[in-house]
């Protein structure tokens, strides 16, 4: 034990998920299998939107579940880095990662049930990867309902905040554009422009709606739309994050959130100053 | 304040129809929806007989990230399913307009005074969740414990 385990272990990282397939569906007892299997769940999690505790947590457990004997992991919004010690001294360091992240947060659950199944029983590399490509692929509504989720919650929060009937089939006809837009997979455009472009897009057609006579108040179809595009879920798990000691993650995420509800601001008060001059001229 | 009654309704349908585009998985749809209804009556109670901005905020995010806690814990899935959909009602939506209105009008005290109530809804509802998760952290169940630290 009191070798250094470089010297002992020639095995470093060499590894990798595709390896053990000529074996034919064993479950991996080397490092690199191992922290790859724990480490491509991690970064799913982080994807769908899971919180950075939760993948530490679950990389950490995956390891030991396969019978890891120190298990070092470290993660932040974007990257995932960790080193796997087996009891026979052989180690392996591996790192992710994760550029982009959205909000899924079925696939976050399913990911959860696998790495529950994982800890129960662990299982093969190749149906590990099997669950993956699934979990990848899961679309538990028809994407249409989502245009009707984002109408629906806009136009009711336009009600909400005092509008109108009118004012929420407004709110909720421009949740249709702003959620098209959110979902346009070719435009590769940075998050937070996308944000901007989208409020500024959302506030000139508030007041659009509300000159062609569809609505009577633009501050109540403008808060509908506001609503649907604050990151909610950013806050949320910022706060979590910061509270499991996470503090750098954490604070990575909440001040991420706090320029994106900044340049939200942006764009509608952009809208509402090219709206009020043209009331003044 | 508008309608309680349509507040509650609309609420409802706003709660439901956000948690779609978050994937929520239909299963879990009502739970999650019922935590909306939850969280905005105990803040429609609470501003009722409390008024003020702060302690309705953060007795609703006490409660709807508490039923998301315990949910979570109930039905095996991860917390921010529930948490998510659950506190979406309180986000001050109405004051950060007034704020960004009073900005670009010139108008600043008014800006001023919405800036400052979104600042104290937004630490409201903040503190209610620090407190609802604290308690899940406390009261983390033994076989989710982290091991091998």
């Amino acid at each position: 034990m009191k070798i250094p385990h470089f010297l002992t272990t020639p095995t470093r990282g060499v590894a990798r998920a595709s390896a053990p397939a000529a074996e034919g569906g064993t479950v991996p007892t080397d490092a690199g299998s191992i922290l790859s299997i724990a480490l491509d769940i991690g970064a799913e999690i982080l994807r769908a939107g899971g919180e950075v505790h939760r993948v530490e947590d679950t990389v950490n457990r995956i390891c030991h579940a396969y019978g890891a004997e120190a298990v070092d992991v470290f993660a932040i919004t974007s990257l995932i880095t960790a080193e796997v010690r087996m009891p026979d001294g052989s180690f392996a360091t591996h790192n992710r990662r994760v550029p982009t992240t959205y909000n899924h947060l079925s696939r976050l659950e399913a990911l959860n049930a696998l790495s529950r199944t994982i800890c129960k029983h662990p299982i093969s590399v190749e149906e590990v990867n099997a669950r993956l490509r699934d979990i990848r692929e899961y679309r538990p509504v028809p994407e249409w309902l989502c245009y009707v989720g984002g109408m629906l919650s806009t136009g009711g929060f336009a009600i909400f905040f005092g509008g109108s009937l009118w004012d929420g089939l407004a709110a909720a006809v421009i949740a249709f554009f702003l959620t098209l837009f959110a979902r346009l997979r070719p435009l590769r455009i940075n998050g937070m422009v996308k944000s901007l472009i989208s409020s500024f897009a959302a506030g000139v057609l508030s007041v659009a709606c509300v000159r062609i006579g569809f609505g009577t108040h633009v501050d109540k179809i403008i808060i509908g739309t506001i609503m649907l595009e604050i990151p909610g879920l950013s806050f949320g798990n910022a706060l979590r994050d910061l509270l499991c000691g996470d503090t750098l993650a954490g604070t990575m995420r909440l001040i991420q959130a706090l320029i994106q509800t900044l340049m939200i601001a942006l764009g509608y008060m952009a809208a509402l100053v090219l709206f009020n001059q043209q009331i003044g001229g | 304040m508008s309608n309680p009654v349509i507040m509650l309704i609309t609420a409802t349908i706003s709660t439901f129809g956000f948690s779609i585009p978050f994937y929520v998985h239909p299963r879990r749809l009502p739970v999650a929806t019922l935590g909306g209804i939850l969280t905005c009556s105990v803040y429609l109670l609470a501003a009722h007989f409390l008024g003020g901005e702060l302690i309705p905020n953060m007795l609703a995010a006490l409660v709807g990230a508490g039923f998301s806690e315990i949910m979570a814990r109930v039905t095996k899935a991860p917390v921010p399913v529930y948490m998510m959909p659950s506190v979406i009602t309180l986000v001050p939506g109405s004051k950060l307009y007034e704020t960004m209105f009073g900005i670009v009008t010139g108008d600043y005290a008014t800006a001023a005074t919405a800036g400052m109530s979104t600042l104290e809804i937004a630490l409201g509802i903040a503190g209610g969740i620090v407190i609802a998760s604290v308690l899940g952290i406390v009261f983390r169940p033994r076989s989710h414990a982290p091991t091998g630290h």
